[in-house]
């Protein structure tokens, strides 16, 4: 294999990519969550079926922890007020209830359609542009209509360092 | 196109408008640049005209306070003094109650009630939920609060605001001829709220020690931006009791006070750091307010054209029998009542030109004073009726929802429909003893 052709593999994504599950319709957030945890990643695309194999024309968004988790976490007003809050509050009880409604909710609720998909073959530089222009830590990736699973940035780095200073 | 056809045409549109903005099925302000829009396509207006009936005066007061308060507020300071109050009454439930209240009032005054309320329910809800107290009456009586704030100065309200450049009050017109009735509605609803609610208020003294514990200077996240601030919300407010002697117009002042703050927010920075500082100070302008101001301006300029308003305003003439306390009482009134259920913005700015054009029956601009003020005490005050009648009210609202403590729209209304009436007839009985 010619030293361009040596570059040009590593520069692409295809050996970083993580497969992981996808959710269906009528999941729970708490099933995300495990998922999500299970997988170590911050979001995964989202089908419309209820369950079994989903290809990309089924994927119809994706849910993030951060969407999931963001305000309806807690109350407003308590990130709002964040600098002042101190340890002895009280009103912890009414997060506990929000975080037990919100493990009940199903996941479509926290639904984002602006999905984008890459291809295994797709650049690093592109991928990091992308990430940078939607503002996320993570891509996902496809294939002739199949999820091959998510390129997130901590993989890109963990490409990189194998690269010389 | 014969005038008759205009009369109608421009009725048309207005009342088409009115409709659709109290619907809320669409955003206000595309409402009411859709109707301007009409108003010249139709040819009620040219466009020379319509951007003669755009009041710049009220337009550059309104974004230069949005942007004074836009820059301020990321100190938070506004949390501080909410924090710090409420450590000094001790963290009392109805002690708390009644500075939040002030503080809200004092500040609605001097900025405006929107942002005042957006900043305090957070604290407010925090509060309530550490001593376990119903949020209800703090936010309730805040919200009574902003509006009659509001009502007090030139600069509290939109009304006002728009009263003020239309007829070419000051700051001072305002503080003498309408604050000591606001300060009498201020009191009186206060000792209302106490006798419903505040005098059964409790908590114990864990929970008070709770409050005690926060620490006020945390509020504060920029000491620097805090003192430019200060100083410049100094030399504005200080401006507009002054701006009769200096020959400055509101706008002038506000526009004045925002580029210096802008100023000093980025003098020492990058370029980039100064792009991005401007754009988001511009970002937290309501532009939509804004642009709803330029649509109806147009539209009302469309309708004082067609000679609308006139024929209005001589209905009412001839019902009040040309008797400026019979005017000013009756606008008192319908002002209140009409904006406890709609906007009141689109309502005062139909009833600048039609009070203008009472003038000479009443015998003289001069003898018009009274009106004016009874037109910005029932639109502010009216506001408190129910909790659609201020924008305030359904900002506090929807915070509230969302932190889980709504507010029914039949439960405001089931307190602040008598308050709104009892704060209209001390507005009634303040205008007469004032006036006639």
């Amino acid at each position: 294999m010619s030293e361009a052709e040596d570059d040009n593999k590593f520069s692409s994504i295809y050996d970083v990519i993580m497969p992981t599950p996808i959710i269906h319709q009528g999941d729970t957030v708490k099933t995300f969550f495990s998922l999500c945890v299970e997988n170590q990643v911050l979001a995964l695309p989202f089908c419309t079926r209820q369950s079994g194999d989903c290809d990309t024309h089924h994927i119809s968004g994706f849910v993030s922890l951060k969407s999931a988790m963001g305000k309806d976490c807690i109350p407003n007003y308590m990130i709002d007020m964040a600098t002042i809050l101190h340890d002895d509050l009280d009103c912890k009880e009414q997060t506990l209830d929000k975080i037990k409604n919100l493990l009940c909710k199903p996941v479509e609720t926290y639904l984002d359609e602006n999905i984008f998909f890459v291809s295994p073959e797709t650049k690093m530089v592109r991928v990091i542009a992308l990430m940078e222009k939607f503002n996320s830590s993570w891509l996902f990736v496809a294939e002739e209509g199949q999820y091959k699973g998510i390129i997130t940035r901590q993989l890109m780095a963990q490409k990189m360092i194998k690269m010389d200073c | 196109m014969p005038l008759i056809d205009h009369y109608y045409l421009a009725t048309f549109i207005f009342v088409l408008t009115y409709l659709a903005i109290i619907s809320e099925k669409i955003n206000r302000a595309i409402i009411a640049l859709l109707g301007a829009s009409l108003m010249i396509i139709l040819g009620v207006l040219t466009q020379q005209m319509a951007l003669e009936g755009v009041d710049f005066n009220t337009l550059g007061l309104l974004t230069g306070m949005m942007v004074i308060v836009s820059i301020t507020k990321r100190s938070g300071v506004f949390q501080y003094i909410a924090i710090w109050s409420a450590k000094k009454v001790k963290a009392s439930p109805w002690g708390i109650l009644l500075m939040l209240s002030l503080f809200t009032a004092i500040f609605s005054a001097l900025l405006d009630n929107v942002t005042t309320v957006l900043l305090i329910a957070p604290v407010t809800l925090l509060i309530t939920a550490e001593l376990r107290v119903s949020a209800f009456p703090y936010l309730f009586s805040e919200i009574l609060a902003s509006n009659i704030g509001g009502a007090a100065t030139l600069i509290g309200d939109p009304p006002n605001i728009m009263i003020g450049s239309a007829v070419g009050l000051h700051f001072n017109d305002f503080l003498v001829n309408v604050a000591p009735a606001a300060a009498m509605v201020l009191v009186v609803n206060m000792l209302v709220i106490y006798l419903i609610w505040g005098r059964k208020l409790e908590a114990d003294d864990k929970r008070r020690e709770h409050i005690m514990a926060f620490k006020e200077k945390n509020a504060l996240t920029d000491i620097l931006l805090l003192k430019k601030s200060l100083l410049v919300l100094t030399m504005v407010l200080g401006a507009f009791t002054m701006a009769h002697s200096l020959g400055l117009e509101p706008a002038t002042i506000a526009m004045s006070g925002a580029a210096l703050l802008m100023l000093l927010d980025n003098i020492g920075k990058s370029s980039e750091q100064q792009t991005t500082n401007v754009e988001n100070c511009f970002k937290d302008a309501e532009w939509i307010t804004i642009f709803f101001f330029v649509g109806l301006f147009i539209m009302v300029h469309g309708l004082e054209k067609a000679g609308v308003l006139e024929s209005l305003a001589e209905q009412v003439l001839h019902y009040t029998r040309e008797d400026v306390q019979a005017t000013a009482l009756a606008i008192l009134w319908i002002s209140a009542i009409v904006s406890a259920l709609v906007d009141n913005i689109p309502f005062v700015a139909t009833m600048i030109p039609m009070i203008k054009s009472m003038a000479v029956s009443l015998g003289g601009a001069e003898n018009l004073m009274p009106v004016w003020w009874a037109l910005s005490l029932g639109a502010c005050l009216g506001g408190n009726g129910s909790l659609i009648g201020a924008s305030a009210n359904l900002i506090v609202a929807g915070y509230a929802e969302r932190a889980g403590s709504p507010i029914h729209f039949l439960t405001f209304m089931r307190y602040g429909m008598p308050m709104m009436l009892m704060s209209i007839m001390i507005a009634h009985v303040y205008l007469y003893w004032r006036f006639f």
